[in-house]
């Protein structure tokens, strides 16, 4: 049974903050981590706040612990030390009220499901209806293009298309908060392109706040609002950089004066650590 | 259906492997002039299974339902010990070395207690059924439902999952064809359990007609019973190979996509 559905009208404008309030807050977060060596200090005193509807990527090498930070976003890591909020409130809170989306590397999808059933997996968990889910799985799905691939199973779809059912699935129950981490690392050059253009789209469509981890500088600079810069041993942040490019961002804008000047100022702070 | 001829073509091989040995087996009981009591020829033995065949139906009947239904109750309670033991830390430490225990002792050694308890009607042949079919399942779908890739159970972590919804989301659904290589597992051994339950005491089962053979050195009954178990057991797994089929076309083809790279 599959109508054409009118998309719903989001009215989480009007219930949710304002642009410019900090929606992810992290005060005098660190972490340190027991091993067998003695402790590991991931993470030292790390302060950074996330707008409404912003787009921020976490940039650095591996190992700085800019996963770990998203990890205690989605509140699975706790932090050692210092707070972390989403919209002043503890992260248990909005686990509970499902403002966290979480898109992986490699999708993590379940190969048993098809692509709308992986896409229906969280409306279950959170007891939607068969109908209401319907409804959120054609918007979202058509929202990531991928209708006609209803019925299709992952393995199936190529690596670009299982990264769209990825954001579709974090997307489909609307949460206010985005989480990616190195969404687009395994994919090749020209699919990442393409599908660094489209996150854009969707992002702008949906007004989600985005944390966006890479560590790939052009990346950062094609998709953020700021850039924070990240450098490890212990896990810091280096600096905030504004990302002063107009949107909407197109391919052609990576030849520009602007983002190659973005682009070395990172890589000098980068190789400064 | 060209899928069931090619299978077909390919396991020629195979059937004709199977017919020639029994040819061989003839010709060499008939050359070699081996007495009928020590080894009966092919032909002997399926005179013996026309000749008796109207008594065999029921004990066919006793031997596989024992045998099933210990599967059966073997297999859901294995199950419900693994989801026990994947939830809870305490119960996997409690039951893990219990658990080791179980599968060192030869639990066919302890068939005549079993008697002493259940005596010698259906009981002990289910019992010794699900006794010895149990480990398999245990190990299986604990492998199974903890094989999940961890980021799965973030994610669910991160909606405020239910541990009720990841274990029917996720977990059993990631068991399935662990379950599968489970039962297979499983299937001769329970049918081993009923016949060993028939050897000690009883009246009925493939495995009192060879006792009852035996006592009266009428070798071919005794070589016709092992073939019905053979074929009782191989009925079992086939059954649940066509089922395991079915569900891995319908939804588990990923594995035939991996197992083919």
């Amino acid at each position: 049974m599959r109508v054409n559905t009118v998309v719903p009208i989001r009215i989480d404008d009007i219930a949710g903050p304002q642009t410019g309030e900090a929606v992810i807050a992290l005060t005098n977060v660190s972490k340190v981590f027991d091993s067998r060596r003695g402790q590991v200090h991931a993470l030292e005193k790390i302060q950074l706040s996330v707008r409404n509807k912003e787009f921020v990527c976490l940039l650095g090498p591996s190992g700085c612990g800019k996963s770990t930070i998203l990890g205690m976003i989605a509140g699975l890591i706790r932090p050692s030390s210092g707070s972390v909020t989403i919209n002043g409130q503890a992260i248990d809170a909005a686990r509970k009220a499902h403002q966290i989306g979480l898109v992986f590397q490699d999708a993590v999808l379940l190969p048993w499901r098809t692509v709308e059933e992986n896409v229906s997996l969280p409306l279950e968990v959170l007891g939607l209806s068969r109908l209401e889910r319907e409804v959120e799985v054609t918007s979202v799905l058509r929202l990531v293009k991928l209708q006609g691939f209803e019925r299709r199973f992952p393995h199936e779809l190529s690596g670009g298309m299982r990264q769209r059912l990825g954001i579709a699935r974090a997307l489909s129950f609307d949460p206010q908060v985005l989480l990616m981490d190195e969404p687009f690392g395994a994919l090749d050059a020209i699919t990442r392109d393409r599908m660094s253009t489209e996150l854009l789209r969707i992002w702008q469509q949906r007004q989600k706040t985005v944390l966006f981890v890479t560590h790939s500088i052009s990346e950062a600079v094609f998709l953020s609002d700021r850039i924070v810069v990240m450098t490890a041993r212990p896990g810091r942040i280096e600096s905030v950089v504004e990302n002063p490019l107009p949107r909407p961002r197109t391919l052609n804008m990576r030849d520009s004066a602007e983002f190659i000047a973005l682009s070395r100022t990172l890589r000098e702070k980068l190789e400064n650590e | 259906m060209s899928d069931l001829l090619e299978a077909l073509r390919r396991s020629g091989t195979s059937i004709l492997a199977v017919f020639g040995l029994i040819v061989f087996w003839q010709a060499a009981v008939v050359v070699l002039q081996v007495p009928t009591w020590l080894l009966p020829s092919p032909s002997a033995i399926w005179l013996a299974f026309v000749k008796n065949s109207y008594l065999l139906g029921k004990h066919v009947m006793a031997t596989g339902v024992g045998a099933t239904g210990g599967l059966v109750i073997g297999a859901a309670s294995g199950v419900a010990l693994a989801i026990l033991m994947v939830h809870s830390r305490i119960l996997e430490r409690v039951l893990m070395p219990l658990l080791v225990i179980d599968q060192s002792i030869p639990k066919l050694a302890l068939a005549p207690i079993f008697v002493i308890w259940f005596g010698t009607g259906m009981m002990t042949r289910v019992f010794i059924a699900m006794v010895i079919s149990f480990f398999p399942m245990v190990v299986n779908a604990i492998r199974g439902m903890t094989t999940v890739d961890p980021r799965v159970n973030d994610l669910m972590t991160t909606i405020f999952a239910s541990r009720w919804q990841i274990l029917t989301k996720v977990r059993l659904p990631n068991a399935v064809p662990y379950l599968f290589s489970g039962l297979k597992i499983a299937v001769p051994l329970s049918i081993i359990g009923a016949v060993v339950a028939e050897f000690m005491q009883s009246d009925s089962g493939l495995g009192y007609v060879v006792l009852v053979a035996v006592g009266n050195v009428n070798t071919p009954m005794v070589f016709v019973a092992v073939v019905l178990m053979a074929l009782l057991s191989l009925s079992l797994f086939a059954t649940i190979s066509v089922f395991e089929w079915l569900l891995m076309r319908a939804r588990f083809s990923y594995l035939a996509a991996e197992s083919n790279r």
